[in-house]
C-alpha cells in the first residue's frame, strides 16, 4: 500500500501498462517481432533493452543541463551505443550461441526507439534516479509483451518452452507462427486484446 | 521462371501503387501454404541464422573490390528486394514503416530517402570497417562508429540538398533527420558486416535493401489508402490494422521464397 503510493512506484508502473511502449506508444516493434521465436532470445533482448534504457536514461538525466539542445540526439546515441557495445561484449562472452542467433538485433538496440524516446521524453526533465526507474518500467513493459509473444510463438509454433517439449506427443507444430507473418499476426492479436481490455476497463478513448 | 518472376514483380508494383490494392488482399490467403512443413530449416531458426554463411569462395580470394561473379550481385539484389525483404522478413525499420505509411506520397518520400541514405552509409561504413576498424582490431566499436557515420552523413546530406537542390529538400527534407534513428540504415550496415560482403556486394545489397523497404512501405501505404472503404474490427485500432496488413503482405512475400537463395 505504502509502496504503491510513492512517486517512484508510479513512475515505474506507468511503463508497464498505462504507457506501455508497444501497445500505446508503438515503439520498438522491430525487435519485438524479430527475436521472439524463442523465449530465451526474447528474455535476452529484454535484458539488453532494459540495460540500455535504464543507464542511458540515468546518464542523460545526470548530465541533462550540459547537453546542448541541437546535438542532444547525437549525445543520446553515443551514450546508448557505448552501453550496447558493453552489453554485446558481455553477451558474446557469456552466451555466444544466443549472441550469434540474435545477429544484428543486439546492435539495433541503439536505434530502438524506446531508448531514445525515454531520454527525450522523460530523462531530459527529471532526476537520474526517477529516470532510471522510468526506464526500467518502460523496458519491463516492453519485455512483458516480448515474452508474451515469444511464449505464444514457441509453445504453439515449436511445441516447446525454453527448449523443453510441453505439448502432448503428436502435436502438429504451427509453422506459421514461427515464420515472419506469424510474428505480425501474434502482435496484432495481442494489440487487439490489449485494446479490448483497455476499453472494457474504461481507460482512455484510443 | 523469368517470366513468372517479372509478372509477380509487376503485379506487386501495380497493387501497391493504388487502385489495385485490394486485389493483393484478395490473393494473399492462397499463398502462405508453402511455409509450414516444406521449409522448416529456414523457417524455424531466426531470420539471421537462416541466412547461410557467406559464400566465401574456396579458391584464392580476390581483392575486396573485385567482382568475380556478376550473377551473385544479381542474386543479392533480388534476394534483398523480394525474398529477404528487410521490413517483412527481418522486421527492421518497423517504427517508420507503421507510422509513415498513411499515404503513398509520404511513403514514397521516406522510401526514397531511406534508399539513398542506406546505400551511401553502407558504402562509407564498409570502407571504414575494412580499412580502419579491422586493421586496427577495433571491431568492437563498430556500433559506435557506424552510428556516428550515419548521423554525420545524414547531417551533410541535409545541408547539401538544402543548398543545391531546394525542390528536393522540400520533398524529402523533413524525412532526413528521422532517418538517423531508422533501424533500416544501421541494420543494413550490420548485416553487411555479418555476411562479410565484399565492396560491390555490399553496395548492391544496401541499395537493394533500401529499395525493398521502399517497396514494402509503398505497398502498405497503398493498402492503407483503401482502408476507409472497409471496416476492420474496432479494437484493432489504426496500428493493429496496419500490422495485420503487414502480416498479410509478409505472407505474400513468403510466396517469393525459393525464387532466389541468398
Amino acid at each position: 500500500m505504502s509502496l504503491t503510493n510513492t512517486q517512484a512506484w508510479k513512475v515505474f508502473a506507468e511503463g508497464l501498462w498505462k504507457n506501455n511502449p508497444i501497445f500505446i506508444m508503438v515503439l520498438g516493434i522491430c525487435s519485438s517481432l524479430a527475436v521472439t521465436t524463442f523465449v530465451k532470445n526474447a528474455f535476452v533482448m529484454y535484458l539488453g533493452v532494459a540495460f540500455a534504457t535504464v543507464f542511458t536514461s540515468a546518464i542523460v538525466a545526470a548530465i541533462r543541463k550540459r547537453i546542448p539542445a541541437t546535438y542532444r540526439m547525437l549525445v543520446f546515441m553515443m551514450i546508448t551505443s557505448t552501453l550496447v557495445i558493453v552489453f554485446d561484449r558481455l553477451l558474446k562472452l557469456t552466451l555466444p550461441a544466443v549472441s550469434k542467433e540474435m545477429g544484428p538485433y543486439v546492435g539495433l538496440i541503439i536505434t530502438n526507439c524506446i531508448v531514445m524516446g525515454r531520454s527525450e521524453a522523460f530523462a531530459m526533465s527529471n532526476t537520474p534516479w526517477l529516470s532510471a526507474l522510468d526506464g526500467l518500467g518502460v523496458s519491463t513493459g516492453y519485455g512483458l509483451v516480448l515474452l508474451a509473444i515469444a511464449v505464444l510463438r514457441e509453445v504453439f509454433g515449436m511445441g516447446t518452452l525454453l527448449g523443453t517439449p510441453v505439448m502432448p506427443g503428436g502435436y502438429q507444430r504451427c509453422g506459421l507462427l514461427i515464420s515472419a507473418p506469424g510474428a505480425f499476426l501474434c502482435l496484432t492479436v495481442l494489440l487487439f486484446l490489449a485494446n479490448f481490455i483497455r476499453e472494457a476497463r474504461g481507460e482512455g478513448k484510443k | 521462371m523469368k517470366n513468372s518472376f517479372l509478372l509477380t514483380l509487376l503485379a506487386g508494383l501495380i497493387c501497391g501503387l493504388g487502385p489495385g490494392a485490394p486485389c493483393l488482399l484478395a490473393n494473399t490467403p492462397t499463398m502462405p501454404i508453402t511455409p509450414p512443413i516444406t521449409a522448416p530449416a529456414s523457417v524455424i531458426s531466426t531470420p539471421t541464422s537462416a541466412t547461410p554463411a557467406p559464400a566465401t569462395s574456396s579458391h584464392v580470394t580476390p581483392g575486396p573490390f573485385a567482382i568475380d561473379d556478376p550473377m551473385r550481385l544479381l542474386v543479392i539484389f533480388f534476394a534483398s528486394v523480394l525474398t529477404n525483404n528487410i521490413a517483412l522478413a527481418y522486421f527492421i525499420g518497423m517504427c517508420a514503416f507503421l507510422a509513415l505509411s498513411k499515404n503513398t506520397k509520404v511513403a514514397f518520400g521516406m522510401g526514397a530517402a531511406v534508399t539513398f541514405v542506406t546505400g551511401l552509409t553502407a558504402m562509407a561504413n564498409w570502407l571504414l570497417n575494412h580499412f580502419v576498424l579491422v586493421p586496427l582490431g577495433l571491431e568492437s566499436f563498430q556500433f559506435l562508429v557506424f552510428i556516428l557515420t550515419i548521423a554525420t552523413i545524414v547531417q551533410f546530406l541535409e545541408l547539401f540538398i538544402d543548398r543545391y537542390f531546394p525542390p528536393l529538400y522540400e520533398a524529402f527534407g523533413i524525412f532526413l533527420p528521422l532517418i538517423t534513428v531508422n533501424c533500416t540504415v544501421l541494420g543494413t550496415s550490420l548485416f553487411m558486416v555479418l555476411r562479410q560482403y565484399r565492396f560491390w556486394e555490399a553496395t548492391v545489397f544496401s541499395f537493394a535493401t533500401g529499395l525493398g523497404w521502399m517497396l514494402a512501405i509503398l505497398l502498405l501505404a497503398g493498402l492503407r489508402h483503401h482502408l476507409p472503404f472497409c471496416r476492420p474490427p474496432r479494437y484493432l485500432g489504426e496500428i493493429g490494422t496496419a500490422l495485420l496488413l503487414a502480416g498479410l503482405m509478409a505472407m505474400a512475400f513468403n510466396g517469393f521464397s525459393g525464387m532466389v537463395k541468398l
